[in-house]
């Protein structure tokens, strides 16, 4: 963790920053929530999803769920320690830039 | 590489801004949807009153019973809250495990309430006992997920 903040472009990009930004929040989210929330289909979610797993960030736990008709599982995603850490790292330096106070010129 | 940050010193501070804005607007809405179960609260306190209300069952009923029904029905009653927000609040801070324990700790007060007028035959009376327990396990409840909104809110 830096006390400075450390600009991460991976999570910078907006979907995954919000991703970030609502996973942090809580302990862990639905899939569904996560969708609505942003306002993207499936298939972005999950692509972005499948971007911020494989660098570390975020993991899912798929769960069956009787209460579907077709059966599909309850997605809950959770922000990995490291993933907690990039996040706010990211998010002090982009308060350093909206208060001007960063080193970017 | 992806850099949304526009050229320009105070393009960047808006865009950034921006950005800050909109987790802060996502946060909310996580909120509104804590907020929406509202039969989380008045249900959490009808299973205390049932709870203290016990006393008042004939010797022959099965006590053991209706206690583990409303322990089960406890637990359905956070999963429940957690499948239809869609939302985990896995960690309790130490307020919420404060308010946790007061909640316990009421919920027997009053159940021993009920047991000390059932003793004394005066069974009609657990009524207000059972009342008294829906109040207080319904407001603390009201507490715990308005603790849980601030926790939301007071992400970093």
């Amino acid at each position: 963790m830096s006390p400075e903040g450390a600009f991460n472009e991976l999570v910078h990009e907006p979907i995954r920053l919000r991703i970030c930004g609502l996973l942090r929040a809580v302990d862990e989210l639905d899939f569904a929530v996560l969708r609505d929330t942003l306002g993207i289909s499936d298939a972005a979610l999950s692509k972005h999803l499948k971007v911020l797993a494989t660098a570390g960030f975020v993991t899912s736990k798929k769960i069956a769920s009787e209460a579907r008709a077709d059966a599909r599982r309850l997605t809950w995603l959770r922000l990995t320690d490291v993933g907690g850490d990039v996040f706010d790292d990211h998010i002090r330096a982009l308060r350093k830039i909206a208060a001007g106070t960063d080193a970017f010129a | 590489m992806e850099n949304n940050l526009s050229s320009g010193r105070s393009n960047q501070q808006s865009d950034a801004a921006v950005l800050l804005g909109d987790l802060e607007s996502d946060r909310a809405g996580l909120i509104e949807r804590l907020n929406e179960p509202k039969w989380f609260a008045p249900t959490y306190g009808a299973l205390a009153a049932i709870f203290i209300s016990t006393p008042a069952l004939p010797e022959t009923f099965n006590r053991g019973f209706v206690l583990t029904s409303i322990v089960v029905t406890g637990v359905l009653l956070v999963l429940g809250y957690q499948w239809v927000t869609g939302i985990k609040l896995l960690r309790f801070r130490v307020l919420e495990g404060v308010l946790f324990g007061i909640a316990i700790l009421t919920t027997l007060f009053f159940f021993s309430v009920s047991l000390g007028l059932a003793a004394s035959g005066l069974p009609l009376w657990i009524v207000a006992s059972a009342i008294a327990g829906f109040l207080a396990a319904t407001g603390l409840a009201l507490l715990g997920v308005s603790s849980m909104r601030e926790r939301v809110r007071d992400v970093a």
